[in-house]
C-alpha cells in the first residue's frame, strides 16, 4: 500500500483511538496526518512520471507547501474564470480540498486556542477520501497531468 | 485585524450565504464568517457554519458539508472575490458546549 493511503488509514485511526472523547492531540494529528496522505499523493503522482526512479525521491523533496497551494488557489479561480466546466469539477475539488487541508494542518500544528470537536475533524478526513477517490478517477486526464507539473513547477502557472 | 478596504466584499459575501441558506434550510441554521490572512499571507474568508443538530448522522452531515463548501464557493464569484473561502462546521449542540462567540449567532 501506498505511503499516502497509509496515511490516510493512520487518520482514521487517530480520530477513532480515543472513543468518544478523544484528546485535542490526537484530533490535532488526524487533521494533520489527512493533510500529509492528500500532500504525498499528489508528489507520489507527479515524481511518479520520471522515468528515471532512483532520483524520484529526491525530486519529491523539491515541493514546498506554499507554492502548492497558491497553484491550488489558481486552479480553483481559473476553473470559475472558465464558466466552471463540469469536466474539471473533480480537479477543482482536489485542488479546493488541497488549499483547505494545508489551512487545517495549519491550525491544527500551530493554533492551540482552536478547539477541534471529533465531527469537525472528521468532516476533513472524509473530504480528503473524496479528493483520494476523485484523483483516483481524473489521475490519467490530461488536465491533472498538467495540474500536476504545475505543483512540480509553479511558475509555470504564473507565467 | 484591519482589513483594506478593497479587500472587503461583505455585500458579495452575504448574497453567497443568503442564496446558499435559503437553498439548505433548515439542515444549516446560520453561517458567519470573517476576512483574514491565512499562514502564507493571502486574504481569505473564513466561513464559520452551524449545522442543525439534526444534521447528526455521519452520511448526512458528509452530504451537507460538502454541500455548503460546493454551493457557497459557486456562488461567491471567487475571480470577482479574489480570495479563497474556507470552512469550519458545528452542529448547534457542539456550539452550545464549546461557547465560543466567534460562532455565536449575530444578534439581529
Amino acid at each position: 500500500m501506498s505511503l499516502a493511503q497509509d496515511l490516510l488509514d493512520q487518520a482514521d485511526h487517530l480520530i477513532n483511538m480515543d472513543g468518544a472523547s478523544p484528546k485535542q492531540a490526537s484530533l490535532r494529528r488526524a487533521v494533520s496526518t489527512a493533510y500529509y496522505a492528500l500532500f504525498h499523493l499528489l508528489i507520489d503522482e507527479a515524481v511518479s512520471n520520471w522515468a528515471v526512479v532512483r532520483q524520484r525521491s529526491k525530486l519529491a523533496r523539491t515541493f514546498d507547501h506554499g507554492p502548492m497551494k497558491r497553484v491550488c488557489d489558481d486552479y480553483v479561480k481559473t476553473f470559475y474564470s472558465a464558466g466552471a466546466p463540469p469536466s474539471q469539477l473533480a480537479l477543482k475539488d482536489v485542488a479546493q480540498t488541497f488549499s483547505e487541508l494545508q489551512l487545517k494542518r495549519h491550525i491544527a500544528d500551530y493554533d492551540n486556542s482552536y478547539s477541534w470537536t471529533k465531527t469537525d475533524a472528521q468532516d476533513w478526513i472524509v473530504r480528503t477520501k473524496v479528493a483520494f477517490k476523485y484523483w483516483d478517477a481524473i489521475r490519467a486526464q490530461a488536465e491533472s497531468q498538467d495540474f500536476l507539473l504545475s505543483l512540480f513547477l509553479p511558475k509555470l502557472t504564473r507565467q | 485585524m484591519f482589513v483594506p478596504t478593497e479587500v472587503r466584499k461583505d455585500p458579495q459575501i452575504n448574497t453567497a450565504i443568503k442564496t446558499v441558506l435559503s437553498e439548505l434550510s433548515p439542515w444549516v441554521r446560520y453561517v458567519r464568517y470573517s476576512i483574514d490572512q491565512d499562514w502564507t499571507g493571502d486574504w481569505a474568508v473564513f466561513f464559520r457554519v452551524v449545522l442543525s443538530d439534526q444534521v447528526a448522522s455521519r452520511t448526512r452531515r458528509n452530504e451537507i458539508v460538502g454541500c455548503v463548501i460546493s454551493r457557497i464557493t459557486d456562488e461567491l464569484d471567487l475571480p470577482n472575490l479574489g480570495m479563497m473561502p474556507h470552512f469550519s462546521f458545528r452542529t448547534e449542540l457542539e456550539q452550545a458546549e464549546l461557547n465560543d462567540p466567534d460562532w455565536a449567532p449575530l444578534a439581529t
